[in-house]
């Protein structure tokens, strides 16, 4: 089937620029070119410090000659600007970025793409596999429609049903609900190819199955590959808050506008409906769970956020439940009174505030007032908030300056990105310091009117301290008084450290007490501290302790525990209290200890981040550093932060799950030194008890913290999720991202306790989920038969992949630091990066499909050739491989490529010169093809989309080096250690869902290879419920039946209600017909079909 | 041979030139034998010699060959007077003395002598510059100037290092070019040479010689040749301490304790034993850390004599900084180091507490008001003044000995210097000043550094009458110019005999004054003042009582001989001076007053004690010296009062009248120009001649700088004596309660007579 993505109908033309800023510029509450709207704004033109400035060529040259700097003529640095705008963006490309656009949206058009993991309408997507399943039949015996207004068209399962009448395994159908409609609504759909371009799904699935031991087809497994979305317009696709059901996905590129309740963007439901009945919560399994990131950054064609000035009144707020005034407060009495709706609480309006209301019920302000339709407002905080003046955060960068250090390259790269990042920050948090260290701590203190800074050595590292106040140490880089002297320092240092002959030991610990305390005495900011090393000398000084035997336990076997406790425990209280937060950037030699679990304690208590990049070369993991450390620093993190999460009458919060090992109040509150534009912290609710006469439950996101100019704000996101009784509604409605998302994090907090059976329990939760599904919402399906949700499709697939990440697997080729620092990433995750993460995306790249690396015709995007499955199997031995894993992008070069093909694409004579091509593709611009330049294209198109994203490093894989087979082994359906392949996994799983006792002997009777201990153990358990279960199920069918139509007389009208708002009824007529002649038109030309709809 | 042409020669002053012969006439005499001796005096036809001295072999001595000892020029031996050990001449000497033939040290005028150790060469003086940079910009930008100007007149030799100080101790490193260096040391904390090795990078492992250490500590301490340039830019750099103040009621933090405990440290860790002198200059009270003399806040005042006595909150930082400082001083000590302070400050910086540092090694202390002021500026210049060969005039890390013959034994010296605990035979049983050896050391000495050495008359020897006593000094010191050498002064005295009827002719008024102020001074660092006074009182009516002629309780018949006549003047103007009397000086101050008194040679002391006052008029012909009284206030003169401390010009009214008139202007007045420049230049030579500079003072009758000059004079005519004070009578009335001499002569004599 030809996707129909590439319809270049909806092309719009775009300047970036231009197109970009007068979209916004209605939106904009401030428009300020000082503010920050102008530093957003101008981020769109170009910008990031390159290092393609003029003036600075000379230097580049001698970093290159260290390798360190990034690779000039890459596409990168082809877009990039000079270093003179506001905010040095990290999106690859800088100009279109402005229109973040292209996606790998998956549901934006008719591409029945695979990524669609969360439809955006109210319509479910919705697959089946074979006509006939029976699943499709819903008790109710409704007719369904098919709902399209926005012409999304659901992807399908085709390979049909020869598999069921064989009876030879187990069928997949990924169930679209059993919803009021018992006819599969995806009629529209196209039947869908899975994996490689293979001949016939049919046949080919069919003769695997029989070669496989395990029923389940690998071909015929849900996976999101195939061709990824481009985006029709700038900006993407236009939401508005109010109107989906479901959220757009989180990697879609497109635009949320905020009407009322909060955009996804911030803040994210695992379950989009909630259950009414804890009952109903219960059953269904899916934990409810909210994902905020209260600090993503907005795209620019997004209104940016309104601050609400109230003076020192304040903002109005419920008395009893202290939830800030929203939207959704209800008013009375004329505008004397409002009522809460988080608690019910009716509140008198204070004076200041008082309105009338119209004829309506609103406020007569409404419009006017920023809190009052938007789901997302700033504060500006009176002073009663915080107990002291906010200050504007200063940032030390505090260095190792060791032999190591130098070797490595470390030093000379951080001098030379600071000093290109000078251009890049803003008046007034444009104040740093640099603090080198070695067995000494080196300050420097700069004084207006001097040449060069002075440099001060405290030697006392038993006692560590700041020898000069913060006036001299910490210094504005914009101010030309000081710049001259900055610029000089960062140039001569890594010269005059040479010069002088280095030392081996490193007292970074009583760095970092210096600098917390010197940044703490000011009243905050952040410390950045660069690790070449084990900080082994001074106070605080860790010792190796990396033993094999210990650190092969995915557990860590005592190795996540944190060295000198007391030591750390004194500086995370001083840091907390004082505002300041660490962030931690390790460069150890290849396999060489540096102890991740103690130096990222710091960080993780107060919101720093955490950089590791194991055998540091500068010329592979410089530019990394450089656009990491860029974005740690410019992007706008917040200070001082203090976090609180509320939510409805009938609601709890029950934990907290984010990076900052919670230093928490109780489960709902904490505060942290620093939450950068990343930092997202789940929060799993439960039912405190049922939710009674709401049509909504509401969560607000309430942040108290200063930015980066010193203000004091806070930050107020209210979430409504609308209320549901039905228990497939909740299916229908949960998003995979989020609910993975809560999963890796819940999984991730119990590795670093040291709690060694979370794999267990996250098999656990995906097989609950499964079953609860397959019992509750699809019972009438055949025995034999698996039913997915569509919702949660994939949702054993991400599952089989987490199982099998580098920070849970367990292994002996895992070192104890790369498995804290994958377990802290982990926790860490924004949402934005789940998917990619968990399913790494294979794209060919030679030969280059059609129209890939072409341009779109949209800002600069360019199409993206379609992604295959994660399988070494899948790939073609004498093809190249383009590997995103959210990371990093790898080119791989598999063994069989020809001489000649590497000589036509790339110019090169051996394998080694693709990589030292691509490296610099400027220097060879004239031995580059057409293919080499579109390859490179589709690189800066996947960096462009992920602009909000961490930096993604670029290089090449050449067969049979020790990246290959790291490569190989972070495809997510490969086998990994212990971990079982995705299919077999898969099988295993879904065992689960077998009801006959035989079955399962028959699986007991498999090879005992394949099963992995612990698992099989668990599978028993869940046998044992099963029997149970499988014994009363003639009598639970029976009963569901009747329970079913109970429900379905409630839901439907729900249900209907939503339907009807977004539904044509035109459609619906339309999609009758189509159920009556449904197998007709889903065999003969679904596309066709689907533009009729969409007309 | 009279007193002072003694002094020229020997440079010693004896309270009494004849010596009473028993102990117990000792006591009879009440004034103490004492010895005012300084070693590096300029004096006439001083022999230099550049070959090892001749020392006794006798057991625990140590005498150098001197004209007193008896040479056997047949057996070619000599007699040591001190121990009567009989010595043969090294062969040769042996070889070439004759009676005719004597090497110098024999030579009856070279009591003083001076050996160059041969073979002994030392590195040159180092020169630790420690500087107060909590001070505001006017007055750190003065300070530099100075150090700067120092730098240009140091020996291009000589080692400098440079030390600033505020909240935190930064030593700054003088070899790097590139970037300027300084490393940092908490200002909370005291530091001991090892850790300042250690965290400067020159930690001294298994190296019994020091080299690695000294190789090391070359960037820290480096010749004034090669560092000029950059300690000059170092210092046009430096700017005020950076630590953020914490308020306007707060004062700047400064850790002169900790930045002292550095210094020291430094030197000690890079060149112990040499010629070190650590100079600190200050501008404020030290409030942090080690040695802190006052909390933070403003609110909280630096402590008075008052609080001293009375233990008020206010002092209780004290007790604390003075062990503080007490410590460093015999870390100092220890290795021979002076240690300077320039305290310029209108508030007190703590001199009080850290006088003891200064004042057991040897080194100055100045206090000024300003690093503006002349008092500062000039005097600091002055420790670098070379003399006409062009080296400092300064002798290092001395070491002085004292041999006494057998009649008597030495109880102690007092002035600059400290005890280094040495027993001997000459060691006395009672103490006095820094007794109970015959050794000492002083970290620095200058031409006029004196010190009085107390004697006392030894138990066992009863036969001492009409013998002759000897006494012998060496001074073994460094030399600016990198040698070590040695100066031996030899002097001799007779007993009287047993009825002491000639005693009273070797009675040396001046010398007995200075020795009782140095006594009196020493005994009120440890006793109440108000005892000390009544000490100095009893003593000097006892005095008076045993050697004037009387008739008992007949007031009237009193009479002074010469030799005494002037004594009592000089204990009423002791008794009133600041270096007895707390009131109206702050406890600083008298710390400095005090401390000078016990460095200062014979004369300067004396002038300290009783102020020299010369009037200037046309009447009376040249100027001529006038009594120190209120009636010497006339309208018709010009003044010039030197009180030390303070230089003062005082015009008397009608002076002061012409002057205003501006006939000075008028040719036909040229007279009247010459009276006025006359003092002016008089003055001048003062203030050149002098270390510390005196603050000059010019003012009239009537001015409110006056004061300085009505203080000092002896109240004749009060606002109480007389009919109606302040009508008509030509001098001038001095407000005070104060009792005048002459009240105070008649209550002496009474007592004197009294039976």
């Amino acid at each position: 089937m030809q996707p129909a993505c590439f319809d270049p109908v909806l092309v719009a033309n775009s300047s970036p620029l231009a197109s970009a800023s007068p979209a916004i510029s209605t939106a904009k509450t401030e428009p300020s070119p000082a503010g920050p709207d102008a530093s957003r704004t101008s981020s769109l033109s170009n910008s990031r410090p390159d290092l393609i400035s003029n003036n600075a060529m000379s230097k580049i040259k001698f970093f290159k000659e260290g390798g360190a700097t990034p690779p000039e003529g890459s596409p990168t640095s082809r877009l990039s600007g000079s270093p003179v705008s506001a905010y040095p963006a990290f999106k690859p490309g800088a100009v279109q970025a402005s229109g973040p656009a292209p996606p790998p949206a998956a549901n934006s058009l008719n591409g029945s793409s695979p990524f669609s993991m969360s439809p955006p309408q109210s319509g479910a997507s919705f697959a089946m596999y074979g006509g006939e399943t029976p699943g499709a039949k819903t008790p109710g015996g409704y007719t369904p429609v098919a709902f399209t207004p926005t012409g999304y068209t659901p992807g399908a399962y085709t390979p049909g049903g020869q598999l069921k009448r064989a009876n030879s395994g187990v069928g997949f159908t990924v169930d679209a609900s059993p919803m009021k409609n018992g006819v599969p609504r995806s009629i529209s759909g196209t039947p869908r190819k899975f994996g490689a371009p293979a001949a016939s799904p049919n046949s080919r699935r069919r003769t695997e199955t029989k070669k496989s031991n395990s029923r389940i087809d690998p071909e015929q497994v849900p996976r999101p590959v195939g061709q990824p979305e481009a985006v029709k317009q700038e900006g993407g696709k236009v939401y508005e808050t109010t109107k989906y059901h479901v959220p757009p996905a989180a990697t879609t590129v497109c635009t949320v506008v905020d009407c009322g309740s909060s955009s996804c963007e911030f803040i994210r439901s695992t379950v989009n409906q909630v259950p009414a009945y804890p009952s109903t919560a219960n059953t269904a399994h899916i934990p409810m769970a909210v994902v905020c990131q209260p600090f993503a950054e907005l795209t620019p064609f997004e209104a940016d956020i309104p601050c609400v000035d109230l003076g020192e009144s304040g903002p109005f707020r419920c008395n009893r439940c202290k939830a800030y005034v929203n939207a959704f407060f209800t008013w009375h009495n004329g505008g004397k009174e409002a009522t809460c709706n988080f608690c019910g609480q009716r509140v008198e309006v204070p004076l200041e505030y008082m309105c009338n209301l119209d004829e309506k019920g609103q406020r007569v302000d409404k419009a006017g007032r920023p809190e009052l339709n938007r789901g997302t407002v700033d504060y500006v905080a009176p002073s009663d908030y915080s107990e002291s003046a906010p200050v504007v955060p200063a940032t030390i960068f505090v260095i190792e300056a060791t032999q190591r250090s130098l070797q490595c390259g470390l030093l000379p790269q951080v001098m030379w990105t600071l000093r290109s990042l000078l251009g890049f920050m803003q008046r007034p948090s444009s104040r740093i310091g640099i603090l080198l260290f070695d067995q000494a701590l080196h300050f420097f203190a700069f004084h207006p009117g001097l040449d060069c800074a002075r440099q001060i050595t405290v030697s006392d590292t038993e006692d560590p301290f700041a020898p000069c106040g913060a006036e001299v140490l910490l210094v504005d880089a914009e101010d030309p008084a000081y710049r001259s002297q900055i610029d000089s320092l960062l140039d001569e240092l890594p010269g005059l450290l040479v010069a002088e002959g280095l030392a081996e030991q490193a007292a970074g610990c009583a760095a970092l007490k210096a600098a917390t305390e010197l940044l703490g005495s000011r009243g905050g900011g952040h410390v950045i501290m660069f690790h070449a090393s084990l900080p082994n000398s001074g106070i605080g000084a860790l010792r190796h302790r990396d033993d094999i035997k210990l650190a092969s336990e995915p557990e860590g076997g005592g190795l996540f525990a944190v060295q000198q406790p007391t030591f750390f425990e004194e500086i995370d209280v001083d840091c907390l209290n004082r505002g300041v937060a660490v962030s931690v950037f390790c460069t150890p030699a290849t396999g060489i200890y540096i102890d991740m679990a103690t130096l990222c304690r710091i960080p993780r208590r107060t919101g720093g981040e955490v950089c590791y990049y194991p055998g540091f070369d500068p010329s592979r993991d410089g530019e990394r550093l450089h656009y990491d450390l860029s974005r740690t620093v410019v992007q706008p993190a917040v200070f001082n932060v203090m976090f609180k999460l509320r939510v409805s009458k009938g609601l709890a919060v029950d934990s907290i799950h984010c990076t900052w090992d919670p230093e928490v109040i109780d489960p709902s509150t904490f505060s942290v030194s620093r939450m950068s534009v990343d930092a997202t912290a789940d929060f799993v609710l439960v039912h405190g008890e049922r939710i009674e006469g709401q049509k909504h439950a509401y969560v607000q996101v309430a942040c108290l913290y200063t930015d980066k100019r010193g203000k004091r704000l806070i930050r107020v996101h209210t979430l409504q999720l609308p209320v549901t009784s039905s228990l497939s509604n909740v299916f229908r409605y949960t998003e995979i991202d989020a609910v993975t998302n809560l999963l890796l994090k819940q999984a991730a907090d119990s590795a670093l306790t040291g709690n060694g059976n979370f794999k267990d329990k996250l098999t656990k939760s995906c097989v609950d989920m499964l079953h609860a599904y397959r019992a509750n919402c699809a019972s009438m399906t055949a025995a034999g038969q698996l039913i997915l949700p569509e919702s949660l499709k994939l949702l054993p697939l991400y599952i089989g992949t987490i199982r099998k990440f580098p920070a849970f697997r367990a292994g002996s080729d895992i070192k104890v630091d790369d498995r804290i620092v994958s377990l802290i990433r982990t926790l860490g995750l924004p949402i934005a990066l789940t998917a990619s993460l968990v399913y790494p995306r294979v794209y060919t790249m030679l030969p280059l499909p059609d129209k890939a690396g072409l341009p779109t015709g949209i800002g600069d995007n360019v199409f993206l050739p379609p992604t295959i499955a994660g399988s070494s199997d899948k790939l073609a031995t004498d093809r190249i491989y383009l590997i995103d894993n959210g990371m990093s992008l790898r080119l791989y070069v598999r063994p069989e490529v020809g001489q000649e093909t590497l000589y036509q694409v790339f110019g090169a004579e051996t394998l080694q010169d693709v990589s030292v091509i691509l490296s610099a593709p400027e220097d060879f611009a004239d031995s580059l093809s057409e293919d080499a330049e579109r390859m490179l294209s589709c690189v800066q198109q996947i960096r462009r989309e992920r602009w909000r994203l961490p930096w993604q490093s670029f290089h090449v894989v050449l067969p049979g080096t020790p990246e290959e087979s790291r490569v190989l082994a972070s495809l997510a359906e490969d086998r990994a250690g212990s971990e079982s392949t995705y299919a077999s996994w898969h099988a295993r799983s879904e065992l689960g869902e077998e009801s006959d006792p035989s079955k399962r002997l028959e699986a007991g009777g498999r090879p005992k290879a394949e099963i992995d201990p612990c698992f099989d153990a668990q599978i028993s358990s869940i046998f044992s419920q099963m029997k149970v279960w499988n014994l009363a199920r003639r009598e639970f069918r029976r009963r569901m039946a009747i329970q079913w139509s109970k429900k379905y007389e409630r839901s439907t009208e729900l249900e209907f209600r939503d339907a009807s708002e977004v539904v044509n009824r035109h459609v619906v007529w339309v999609a009758l017909f189509i159920m009556v002649l449904r197998p007709e038109i889903a065999c003969s030309c679904p596309s066709h079909t689907a533009r009729r709809f969409r007309v | 041979m009279d007193v002072r042409s003694q002094e020229q020669i020997t440079g010693t002053r004896m309270s009494w030139n004849i010596w009473p012969s028993t102990r117990l006439d000792a006591t009879r005499v009440i004034v103490p034998l004492g010895c005012l001796y300084t070693p590096l005096k300029e004096t006439e036809g001083l022999q230099l010699v550049e070959y090892e001295p001749v020392i006794c072999k006798g057991r625990d001595c140590g005498a150098v060959l001197n004209p007193f000892c008896y040479v056997d020029f047949h057996s070619k031996s000599w007699t040591c007077p001190f121990c009567h050990t009989r010595n043969r001449f090294p062969q040769h000497y042996a070889d070439h003395i004759t009676e005719t033939n004597l090497p110098a040290e024999l030579l009856q005028m070279c009591s003083t002598i001076e050996y160059i150790i041969p073979s002994v060469a030392c590195q040159p003086p180092v020169f630790l510059l420690v500087l107060d940079t909590a001070l505001i910009e006017e007055e750190l930008d003065q300070a530099k100037d100075s150090l700067q100007q120092s730098l240009a007149m140091m020996p291009q030799n000589a080692l400098v290092g440079f030390i600033t100080f505020g909240a935190m101790c930064y030593v700054h490193e003088l070899a790097s070019t590139t970037l300027p260096k300084a490393y940092a040391f908490r200002g909370g904390k005291e530091y001991t040479a090892q850790q300042v090795a250690y965290q400067l990078g020159f930690a001294l492992k298994n190296d019994p010689r020091g080299t690695m250490g000294a190789q090391a500590a070359r960037r820290f301490l480096l010749p004034v040749a090669d560092c000029e340039f950059t300690l000059n830019s170092l210092l046009d750099d430096l700017s005020r301490d950076a630590w953020p103040l914490g308020g306007h009621d707060r004062r700047p933090y400064r850790c002169t304790g900790a930045a002292l405990s550095v210094a020291l440290g430094l030197v000690e860790a890079t060149c112990p034993q040499g010629s070190v002198r650590v100079t600190l200059l200050v501008g404020g009270p030290c409030n942090v850390g080690p040695g802190m003399v006052v909390g933070e806040e403003l609110a909280e005042t630096i402590r008075s004599h008052l609080d001293l006595q009375k233990e008020t909150p206010n002092a209780k930082h004290t007790k604390k900084a003075l062990k503080f400082y007490a410590s460093l001083a015999s870390r100092a000590v220890a290795c021979g180091f002076a240690v300077d302070i320039f305290a310029c400050s209108l508030d007190q910086v703590g001199l009080y507490e850290m006088k003891v540092i200064s004042d057991k090694t040897g080194g100055y202390m100045v206090m000024s008001d300003s690093f503006s002021m002349h008092v500062f500026k000039d005097s600091f210049r002055k420790i670098f003044e070379p003399d006409e060969t062009g080296y400092l005039k300064l002798g290092f890390n001395a070491k002085i000995e004292v041999f006494t013959s057998r009649e008597f034994k030495c109880c102690g010296a007092v002035g600059g210097l400290s005890s280094l605990g040495k027993k001997g035979p000459c060691v006395a049983e009672t103490e006095i000043g820094e007794g109970n050896t015959c050794q000492w050391v002083a970290g620095s000495l200058d031409r006029n550094t004196t010190i009085g050495f107390y004697f006392d008359i030894a138990q066992a020897a009863t036969a001492a009458a009409g013998k002759q006593a000897f006494l012998q000094f060496q001074t073994c010191y460094l030399h600016p110019s990198g040698r070590k050498r040695l100066r031996v002064t030899t002097v001799s005295h007779r007993f009287t005999d047993a009825q002491m009827s000639d005693i009273q002719q070797g009675f040396d008024q001046e010398a007995a004054a200075v020795l009782m102020a140095r006594y009196a001074v020493f005994k009120c660092e440890n006793e109440d003042p108000l005892d000390v006074l009544r000490w100095v009182d009893r003593m000097l009516i006892r005095l008076v009582s045993k050697f004037a002629d009387y008739r008992k309780d007949d007031p009237s018949s009193f009479h002074l001989s010469p030799e005494l006549s002037i004594f009592p003047q000089f204990m009423y103007h002791l008794r009133r001076s600041n270096f007895l009397q707390t009131f109206n000086a702050s406890p600083d101050e008298t710390a400095y007053y005090r401390m000078l008194i016990l460095r200062e040679n014979t004369m300067n002391s004396l002038v300290m004690i009783q102020p020299a006052l010369l009037q200037y008029s046309f009447d009376e012909g040249p100027p001529q010296p006038v009594l120190l009284d209120a009636t010497s206030l006339k309208p018709n003169v010009i003044l010039l009062l030197d009180a030390f401390f303070h230089v003062v010009i005082w015009r008397g009214e009608m002076i002061q009248a012409w002057y205003d008139a501006g006939y000075q202007e008028k040719e036909e007045y040229a007279n009247f120009k010459a009276l006025l420049t006359a003092p002016a230049e008089d003055a001048k030579h003062i203030l050149a001649d002098r270390f510390p500079v005196p603050k000059f003072i010019q003012t009239n009758a009537g001015g409110s700088q006056a004061r300085f000059l009505t203080s000092k004079v002896n109240p004749s005519q009060t606002h109480n004596s007389g009919p109606g004070w302040g009508g008509g009578s030509d001098s001038s009335v001095v407000i005070t309660d104060d009792v005048s001499l002459k009240v105070f002569m008649e209550h002496l004599i009474r007592l004197a007579v009294q039976s």
